[in-house]
C-alpha cells in the first residue's frame, strides 16, 4: 500500500514536473510560462530560463509552436532613452550560465496566434538547440502583462503525507 | 527691483520655447499649444478636451508589440486600480503609434482588456506625430530583414490636466509611485480627493 502511495506520489510529482521544468541532457528549461493575450490580439509573448548544466555551449536555434504560425526570439533593449525590439539570433547559453527570457528583456514572441491565450491555459512549446536538439516544454499561461510566473512553492507545502522530499 | 523683474523675463522665456526639465530627469513638463487630436477605433474625431474635466493619463504603445507594451499598458492599469474613487477624475487613453495597423474593433477590445475603462485612440500619421510630439513621446517604425516591422518608441506615461494645457511626461514605474504622482498632481490642482481612503499612503 505504501509502495502505491509512493509510486503515485512520484508520478504526481514528474507530471507536474513537466509543466515547468525540462532536461536534455545538461540543458534544463524551466519556468516557462507565457502573458494571457488581450481580446483578439495577434501576437503573444512567452518566457523562460534555459540553464546549461554542462560543459559545452549550447544555441537556441529555432522555437516552434502549434498555437502561433510562429514563435520567434526578440530581445528588448532600451538606446537613448529609446525601447527597441530586436531579433535574437541563435542566443548561446555558455556551459554553467543560465540565459532567461523575462519581460523587458529576451522573449520569444508568437507571432500569429490561432487563439487567444487566457490565463490558466496550458500549450506546448518545442525549443532547437543546436546541440541539445528538441525540448519540449508545457506553457503555463499568466495574467495578461504579467510581471513573472506564478510559481508553486513546494518548501512551503506539508508533504508529510506521503514522505516526497521534493523541494 | 530690475533685478527680479530680469530674471522673470528670462524664467518666462524659458517656459515659453518647449519642454522644461524639472529637476527629477524622469519627469517633463510640457505645455500644450493645441488640443491633442485624434481619432477613435472607428475613425469618429476625438480631441483631448471632448473628455471635459479629466485628466487624461496616457500610454503610447502599439499592438504588435508583446513585451513592453502589455507591461506599460498593465501598469497604467494597475495604477488607475490604486487611484480608487480618485479613477472618476482620470480618462486613461493608449495611443498607436502604429496607426496604420491598430484601429477598429481589434484596438478597441485590445484596450478594453487591460481596463474597461481605457479607451484606445488611433488617427492620421499626422496626427500620431503631432500627439506624440506635443506630449515628448518619440517613435519611429523600423522595417526589420526578415520583412517584420518594429515600432522603437520611449516609453513613458503622460498626465495632461482637465484644462488641456499642461502636462507631464514621466518614466514608468511601478503602479503605486504612478498613483502617488497621479495623486500628487490631482492635489495640486485642487481637484477634490476626499472620498480617496489611503491618500496618506502615497503622500
Amino acid at each position: 500500500m505504501i509502495r502505491a502511495i509512493l509510486i503515485l506520489a512520484l508520478v504526481l510529482a514528474a507530471t507536474s514536473a513537466f509543466a515547468q521544468r525540462q532536461a536534455k541532457g545538461s540543458l534544463a528549461v524551466e519556468s516557462v510560462w507565457a502573458r494571457a493575450t488581450p481580446g483578439n490580439a495577434h501576437d503573444g509573448a512567452a518566457y523562460f530560463r534555459i540553464v546549461n548544466n554542462g560543459s559545452a555551449p549550447d544555441r537556441l536555434i529555432g522555437v516552434s509552436t502549434p498555437v502561433a504560425d510562429k514563435a520567434d526570439a526578440h530581445e528588448t533593449k532600451m538606446e537613448d532613452g529609446i525601447m527597441k525590439m530586436r531579433p535574437l539570433e541563435r542566443p548561446a547559453i555558455a556551459p554553467g550560465q543560465t540565459l532567461e527570457f523575462k519581460p523587458g528583456g529576451a522573449h520569444v514572441m508568437l507571432v500569429g496566434l490561432k487563439h487567444p491565450l487566457k490565463e490558466g491555459d496550458s500549450f506546448p512549446l518545442v525549443l532547437t538547440f543546436e546541440r541539445a536538439g528538441d525540448v519540449s516544454v508545457a506553457v503555463k499561461v499568466e495574467r495578461a502583462g504579467a510581471a513573472r510566473p506564478t510559481v508553486m512553492d513546494h518548501g512551503a507545502m506539508d508533504h508529510s503525507g506521503h514522505g516526497s522530499t521534493a523541494k | 527691483m530690475s533685478r527680479a523683474l530680469g530674471l522673470a523675463v528670462v524664467l518666462v522665456l524659458g517656459m515659453a520655447f518647449g519642454p522644461a526639465r524639472a529637476q527629477n530627469s524622469d519627469e517633463i513638463k510640457l505645455t500644450l499649444n493645441a488640443p491633442l487630436e485624434l481619432t477613435d477605433a472607428d475613425g469618429k474625431p476625438v480631441r483631448g478636451t471632448d473628455f471635459a474635466g479629466k485628466w487624461l493619463l496616457i500610454y503610447f504603445g502599439y499592438m504588435h508589440c508583446v513585451d513592453l507594451c502589455p507591461t506599460g499598458l498593465t501598469l497604467l492599469a494597475d495604477a488607475m486600480e490604486q487611484i480608487g474613487p480618485a479613477a472618476a477624475h482620470v480618462q486613461p487613453l493608449f495611443i498607436t503609434v502604429d496607426p496604420e495597423h491598430d484601429r477598429g474593433p481589434m484596438l478597441r477590445e485590445f484596450a478594453a482588456a487591460f481596463d474597461k475603462r481605457l479607451v484606445g485612440l488611433t488617427g492620421s500619421d499626422a496626427q500620431i506625430a503631432a500627439a506624440a510630439a506635443a506630449l515628448g513621446v518619440r517613435y519611429q517604425k523600423v522595417t526589420l530583414a526578415n520583412g517584420d516591422y518594429v515600432v522603437d518608441h520611449s516609453s513613458s506615461l503622460s498626465l495632461v490636466e482637465p484644462a488641456g494645457r499642461n502636462a507631464i511626461t514621466f518614466k514608468m514605474a511601478e503602479p503605486h509611485l504612478v498613483a502617488a504622482k497621479i495623486f500628487d498632481q490631482l492635489e495640486r490642482a485642487g481637484t477634490p480627493l476626499d472620498n480617496v481612503r489611503n491618500l496618506r499612503a502615497y503622500r
